[in-house]
């Protein structure tokens, strides 16, 4: 019931994004395709344009297409290549999503081991040392840290290839380097969450029921920050998929995320507001599985959700 | 946004009680008390003193080319080196302090005015604007952030400006939902809606009840969403879309010197490092303030080294095994037996003894009951029976065993074993000693099956038997019910049962009661007292309340300071004390001098010794009626001898006899 | 009618072997792996604007024409080709019995057909405009195509020479719509394999190809890494042989490298800061003096890393060399630039200028503005550097000149052909002057020079033309860009045209 509820809401979500993204051409000071026709051309070819990219047409007419293009690829094409866009969306987001969840699932087991670590080490210069990288990790720009990765591991050592998206052994850069950040979210969630239950008789009563001490850690401590694990990750994975704008361009990996970067430097605005479209909905989606898994983990609110 | 979402919701709750207090300089104090808030606010404070002053005070005009010194290295001319134009880098990196910083304060600042009277707004009104505010905000944050401000730069175009309005932007709703979370909470306070039913203006409301609560939150959230504001701000840089040259700012001076990280990395590194190290600053002053605002995490992170000690700590035998006196173990195994026992905190370090030689023995289906004041030591003499002494303290000497087996040295297979067959706890608040977010059911049959080779249906049927043992109905369905759905008592039936899942010989109750009112005590302690007889077990009772004492216990044992003063049997003890401590326990416990008259009669004066700090002779010698001042009890310690059937530590105990005698 | 498809088959399939077997003496051998720093996007001829897709065109495609390595117009297609009497048709004749990579015949018919395309509106090309003295192609027989121009044009042979002006198989465009753009079918020496969006792209001999530039490698590959110091990280690793746009601060650790080095090719690119007509902007005087507060050598020396030479014309070596003059570097004379400011009136601080730079369009673009606004500022001119991103700069350089609201733009211009250049630049009123330049004796020679089909005369005219140019400074000029390639050892013959198209014609490996 709650999960339906909570779908029927994104909808509206979803529809108000769009309107959005479609009215977002109209903000753009100065005219899109005057930018789009590029300094070179002269004002009949910028009239040209001007009516491939429908930009005379009424705006009600303009957002049905603008829809009509989330369904049908041949409406939606790229400015730059005629192409439809959701086919090129489509090659490449596989890209980013392989560096979205594989920077996700590195991200959480460095976390969690970091966390675990820094939890029973309290204290110690071990707990000071996973700190210390954990808050370097939050503070550094991601740019900054790939350059150096790029420059250390492919350049200086050799071991992995630089830039490019043409074997698995390219993506292991670009992952670790996204991960740097959830790892540090889960470093501190752990901690966090393990410090908290530390007290708690709970442990003590799985204790006296014989359980080891890794099966109380696993069953027990751990298990009450997978609430707050899930909305991190959700967090993290949203802010991985947005950062893709930025770790693409470094690691020259061909993305949906540099892709709107070309695109806004371009001014290739059906590209921009089609992959700005489909970064929203991902974030929708995201939001809705974290708060419904969020939800469906806590006992206290999934209660509360059913009798409501 | 990403990484400061989820702090704003986790403080808040407690964040409120403590918010009021601290201000000003107190707040500044608190802060440097801790590490990471000291290192924090010394870098924010050099940042702000950076980005006041900065401009003035660099050597050299920040734009001035000169191609004759271009690319140079740090040299004493040019402490950061020279830029690709000539210019002094170390002049730019203080002059572009103020734009770096400005860009996250800019931000930071009108996301907070936009967000934070948004959401009191939304959370004052309710109703429709509520919904309607909430709904703008969940769209908001359907974009991820840099995309965000990346369609609002490629709007507006790429200036400082509208980089600081883009991140500002994408911050918005972060403040917002916390503003409103918050708010609601503070509007629900009995206080504040009285102040509301009289007709207090919201404004009023809002500046006298809300802000204050509020600040210390959004303080922290300030500070920690500045460094994401910062590094978003820089990600914009990078991509040409941020802040344009020549106005030296530190996110575009990476960017532009990306490609000479190699060539001449003295350009990348400043800038980089001035970066850094701002976020740095503000991620630990915002942790900082975060530990501040929410007290519960003060406390738990100040509490004990860590939970897990058995994974580094107890799993060793860190203590050697006592010489086993073989005579003592021959002739009958007591399920319960302490020689000598002395646990400690902080063994190796600094211990502080808590427990000082305690030698008892409980006879197989008996109740002992172990009575004191707080700190007397006897929750830690229970734990250490129960194997759960805390990591930080340890058993440093004598010996304690069940049903004849000493647990020290015992290796973690063997302690599990134990705990398994051997013993069952109860503890003092059922509501934490159950995990929220397991069901009954799970939490029951793990206990059930530890060890054991049972499958999950036998160990469900044996789960529904115990609860009906513990005199739970319907437990099929119960069973798959969550601890928050039971009431208090029906919780600690549900650790009973637990504690019963393998059939202990010992069960062990700490404070079963106190934490439930008085008629669901008697109901808990006739339970146990049932079970205790249809099961033969033997059972160790630690509280304070002497009545219980009386009504459900065999045996008694009072502490003090750590020492067993008194030991014998309930007949005996209660009606008869032979030691002043236990005489002033019993004229201080309501209902147990008067039937019926459940009055305060007389407190213990005085307070018990510090831990660790026992005083030397007879350690209840300050508080005692009976010393009056004898030198005796101040030199000696008085060792435990039997007088009338008990054994006590008093040395005028047949003084004590012949009071009560006469009395 | 089965059989005789068959029968066909069999034929194409003969011939197909006997032209491998043909060019087996020299068997293309070896993969070359190359890293571009832009995406291209499309490879239609029609649309595509970047010298990566170029670089595609050239060898995917063949023209009637084509330029060499130092941008001379070679025949590539074409046998003959002569000018009517009254200079307003100019008939090429081409080989016979060519074929696309597809086995489609490239006749006349197949040659028209590509050149309509690309002069019809409705398909919107971005070079229609280029091109628009070409009223339309028609083809009298299968090996004579006849181009008719409203005006004797002198020009069309560097206009056709173009790859914008390679031949498409438009029968395969119907089919396979905008995919096209990315597998062109062509006749030229290789094809497109595949081609990965924004990641790669590879390119392979195309066993139909009967010219005379035969595939010399097994397999071109392409990677496109925008990032300039990843894409230099792959030559350094080895995992390329080429990579393009070297930054000049990595040409140093690439020639240090044991197995590649940079080679430095000239490039075409004129960048120029293009001065907005108006204001005080009019005064020559004023003009002058910020051409000579400009230390072009200097900067080229400091910021470009040598990847520069100070112009002495407008348009860049290689536009097209027969036709370009050049004059005397100009001096860099600040205090000459000042008694020159103080001739018009304007002394110290009286005068404000803004320039706007793009932000990674060209060589340090960024670091050249801010140098600029140092050097005029050096003579007591406010100068504002305005540095923006590529789309507002586009924006603001592409308005007329009446709503601009800055002084001067920096704009790279890098079109083959001297008319082509010029006339779009400097003629009174058309769309591309964006400086509002108009001068009565450059219009009237740029009328003439497009109208002569005599070398001799356009030599004469022109020269005038880049003269008077020279002297009325509408630009503070700047200089010519420089290509950098780091080039691996192995790769031996490789060439990169003026307009930075590389060329593949004699390259091998080792």
């Amino acid at each position: 019931m709650f999960v339906f509820k909570r779908m029927i809401a994104a909808i509206p979500t979803l529809v108000i994004v769009s309107l959005l993204v479609f009215w977002f051409v109209d903000l753009i000071p100065g005219d899109p395709a005057r930018i789009q026709a590029g300094p070179m051309a002269t004002p009949e070819e910028v009239e040209v344009i001007r009516e491939r990219m429908g930009l005379n047409l009424p705006a009600l007419t303009r957002y049905a297409h603008f829809l009509e293009g989330i369904v049908n690829p041949e409406v939606a094409v790229s400015l730059r290549t005629g192409r439809p866009i959701s086919i090129e969306i489509s090659e490449r987001l596989p890209n980013t999503l392989i560096i979205a969840i594989g920077g996700l699932v590195v991200g959480v087991l460095l976390g969690t081991i970091a966390g675990l670590a820094s939890a029973l080490c309290q204290g110690t210069w071990t707990d000071t040392l996973i700190t210390a990288i954990t808050l370097a990790g939050i503070s550094m720009p991601i740019y900054w840290l790939g350059l150096l990765c790029i420059w250390l591991f492919a350049v200086h050592l050799g071991w992995l290839p630089a830039a490019g998206a043409q074997t698995w052994a390219h993506f292991i850069l670009p992952i670790l380097a996204v991960a740097t950040r959830p790892a540090a979210m889960f470093s501190r969630l752990v901690t966090a969450s393990l410090l908290e239950v530390i007290g708690k008789d709970y442990l003590d009563t799985a204790r006296s029921k014989g359980l080891s001490e890794v099966q109380v850690l696993l069953r027990h401590a751990l298990r009450n920050s997978l609430v707050a694990s899930v909305s991190v990750a959700g967090v993290q994975f949203g802010a991985m998929l947005g950062g893709s704008v930025v770790t693409e361009t470094v690691f020259g990996i061909p993305g949906v995320g540099r892709m709107l970067v070309d695109a806004v430097t371009r001014a290739d605005y059906p590209v921009i507001q089609y992959a700005i479209l489909m970064f929203a909905f991902f974030f929708v989606m995201i939001n809705l599985l974290t708060d419904i898994a969020t939800q469906w983990l806590d006992p206290r609110t999934r209660q509360s959700a059913g009798a409501a | 946004m990403t990484s400061t979402a989820e702090p704003g919701t986790a403080i808040m709750s407690s964040a409120r009680k403590a918010a009021g207090r601290r201000r000003g300089m107190g707040l500044l104090a608190a802060l440097a008390k801790q590490p990471k808030g000291l290192l924090g606010l010394t870098i924010v404070g050099l940042c702000t003193v950076l980005a006041i002053a900065g401009p003035w005070i660099a050597p050299l005009d920040p734009y001035a080319q000169n191609f004759a010194q271009t690319l140079k290295g740090p040299s004493a001319a040019h402490w950061f080196g020279t830029d690709q134009l000539g210019r002094d880098v170390f002049s730019r990196v203080l002059a572009g302090a103020r734009t770096s910083l400005g860009i996250g304060i800019g931000s930071v600042v009108f996301a907070l005015l936009i967000g934070v009277p948004l959401g009191m707004l939304a959370a004052y009104r309710g109703g429709r604007l509520d919904f309607l505010l909430m709904r703008g905000i969940d769209i908001m944050l359907s974009f991820p952030d840099i995309v965000f401000a990346l369609a609002i730069v490629a709007i507006l175009g790429a200036n400082t400006q509208n980089v600081i309005l883009a991140v500002g932007i994408v911050s918005v709703p972060v403040f917002a939902r916390t503003a409103r979370a918050v708010t609601q909470s503070t509007l629900a306070e009995p206080y504040v809606e009285g102040s509301v039913s009289l007709g207090c203006s919201p404004l009023r409301v809002m500046t006298r009840h809300v802000l204050p609560n509020i600040a210390g939150i959004l303080l922290t959230l300030a500070s920690l969403l500045f460094a994401t504001t910062l590094l978003s701000a820089s990600g914009l840089s990078f991509l040409g879309l941020g802040t344009q040259p020549p106005e030296p700012e530190w996110g575009t001076m990476l960017g532009e010197s990306r490609s000479y990280l190699r060539s001449h990395p003295h350009l990348a590194t400043f800038p980089g490092l001035c970066l850094a190290l701002s976020a740095l600053g503000f991620n630990l002053l915002g942790e900082a303030l975060r530990t501040v605002y929410d007290p519960a995490a003060v406390n738990s992170r100040s509490k004990f080294g860590s939970i897990f000690s058995d994974l580094i700590g107890r799993a060793r035998p860190t203590h050697p095994k006592p010489v086993r006196d073989r005579s003592d173990t021959a002739p009958a195994l007591k399920p319960i037996e302490t020689k000598d026992l002395r646990i400690a905190f902080l063994p190796s370090t600094n211990p502080i003894e808590v427990v000082r030689g305690i030698s008892l023995a409980v006879e197989k289906g008996r109740t002992l009951a172990i009575v004191g004041e707080s700190g007397s030591g006897k929750s830690t003499l229970l734990r250490a029976v129960a194997t759960l002494l805390p990591r930080q303290a340890g058993i440093i000497g004598g010996s304690a065993s069940i049903s004849g087996t000493e647990l020290r040295g015992l290796s973690p297979g063997e302690v599990q074993e134990l705990r398994r067959r051997k013993i069952g706890v109860v503890f003092q608040d059922a509501a934490s000693a159950l995990n929220p977010v397991l069901t009954v059911g799970q939490q029951l049959e793990e206990a059930i099956r530890q060890g054991t080779s049972l499958s999950s249906a036998e160990a469900r049927s044996r789960a529904i038997a115990l609860l009906q043992d513990v005199k739970i109905a319907d437990p099929e369905r119960r069973l798959d019910m969550y601890p928050h759905q039971f009431s208090g008592g029906m919780k600690q039936r549900i650790v009973i049962a637990m504690a019963l899942a393998q059939g202990p010989d010992v069960l062990l109750a700490d404070e079963p009661t106190s934490a439930l009112d008085v008629t669901v005590q008697q109901q808990i302690l006739v339970l146990l007292r049932e079970l205790q007889h249809s099961r033969g077990m033997t059972m160790l009772l630690v509280t304070h309340d002497l009545g219980l004492v009386a009504r459900y216990a065999d045996d008694v044992g009072v502490m003090y300071a750590g020492e067993l003063v008194e030991f014998g049997t309930v007949d005996e003890v209660l009606v008869t004390p032979t030691h002043p401590y236990t005489l002033a326990l019993k004229q201080s416990s309501p209902g147990l001098s008067e039937h019926g008259n459940r009055i305060r009669l007389q407190a213990i004066s005085g307070e018990p010794p510090f831990v660790g700090r026992v005083p030397e002779g007879c350690p209840f010698e300050p508080r005692c009626h009976f010393s009056r001042n004898r030198g005796h009890c101040r030199s000696e310690s008085p060792k435990p001898r039997l007088v009338l059937g008990r054994k006590v530590a008093c040395h005028f105990a047949e003084e004590l006899v012949d009071a009560s005698a006469s009395r | 009618m089965r059989r005789s498809i068959l029968l066909n088959t069999l034929t194409a399939s003969l011939t197909v072997f006997l032209s491998t077997t043909a060019i087996l003496h020299a068997a293309p051998s070896g993969v070359l792996k190359i890293a571009v720093g832009a995406d291209p996007e499309t490879f239609d001829p029609h649309f595509n604007d970047l010298p990566t897709g170029n670089t595609v065109d050239l060898h995917v495609l063949e023209g009637l024409f084509r330029l060499d390595a130092e941008n001379n117009v070679i025949k590539e297609l074409a046998t003959d080709y002569s000018y009517s009497d009254d200079g307003k048709v100019f008939t090429v004749k081409i080989e016979k019995g060519r074929k696309f990579s597809n086995g489609d015949l490239l006749d006349a018919q197949a040659v028209a057909a590509s050149f309509n395309r690309l002069l019809d509106p409705k398909v919107a090309s971005i070079y229609r405009g280029l091109y628009s003295s070409i009223q339309r192609v028609t083809a009298p027989d299968e090996e004579t195509v006849q181009f008719h121009t409203a005006e004797p044009n002198g020009h069309i042979l560097l206009l056709l020479a173009s790859t914008t002006a390679t031949i498409v198989n438009v029968s395969a465009i119907e089919k396979m719509g905008s995919e096209y753009s990315r597998k062109p079918v062509g006749s030229g020496p290789y094809m497109v394999e595949s081609f990965v969006g924004g990641e790669r792209y590879r390119l392979v001999p195309n066993p139909n190809y009967q010219g005379r530039f035969p595939a010399k490698l097994e397999a071109i590959e392409f990677v496109v890494v925008p990032e300039d110091g990843s894409r230099m990280a792959l030559i350094e690793t080895g995992e390329v042989d080429i990579v393009e746009r070297v930054p000049p601060e990595s040409i140093a650790a690439i020639d240090a490298l044991d197995q590649a080095s940079v080679m430095k090719p000239p490039s075409m690119f004129s960048i120029n800061m293009e001065i907005v007509l108006r204001g005080a902007m009019e005064n020559p005087k004023v003009r002058e003096a910020l051409n000579l507060a400009v230390d072009r050598k200097g900067m080229v020396e400091g910021i470009l890393g040598g990847l520069g030479t100070p112009s002495v014309t407008m348009p860049g070596p290689g536009t097209q060399n027969e036709l370009r003059v050049t004059f005397d570097p100009i001096p860099y004379d600040p205090q000459r630039a000042k008694a020159l400011l103080k001739e018009a009136g304007y002394g110290p601080g009286d005068l404000s200028l803004t320039m706007v730079c793009p932000n990674g369009r060209y060589i340090k673009d960024a670091m050249v503005c801010q140098a600029l606004q140092g050097s005029f500022q050096a003579i007591g001119i406010n100068a504002t550097a305005k540095v923006v991103d590529r789309g507002t700069w586009s924006e603001i350089i592409g308005r007329k000149p009446d709503q601009r609201e800055d002084n001067m733009g920096m704009v790279g211009r890098a079109t083959a052909g001297m008319d082509f250049t010029l006339y779009r630049l400097f003629k009174t009123g058309v769309g591309a002057n964006t400086t509002g330049y108009s001068s009565p004796r450059v219009d009237k020679l740029l009328a003439e020079g497009r109208a002569t089909t005599d070398v001799k005369k356009q030599k004469e005219i022109y020269a005038e033309i880049q003269k008077q140019i020279w002297e009325d400074r509408p630009f503070v000029f700047l200089w010519y860009q420089t290509q950098a390639v780091g080039v691996s050892d192995r790769v031996k013959g490789f060439q990169v045209q003026p307009n930075e198209t590389m060329q593949f014609d004699k390259i091998s490996l080792q």
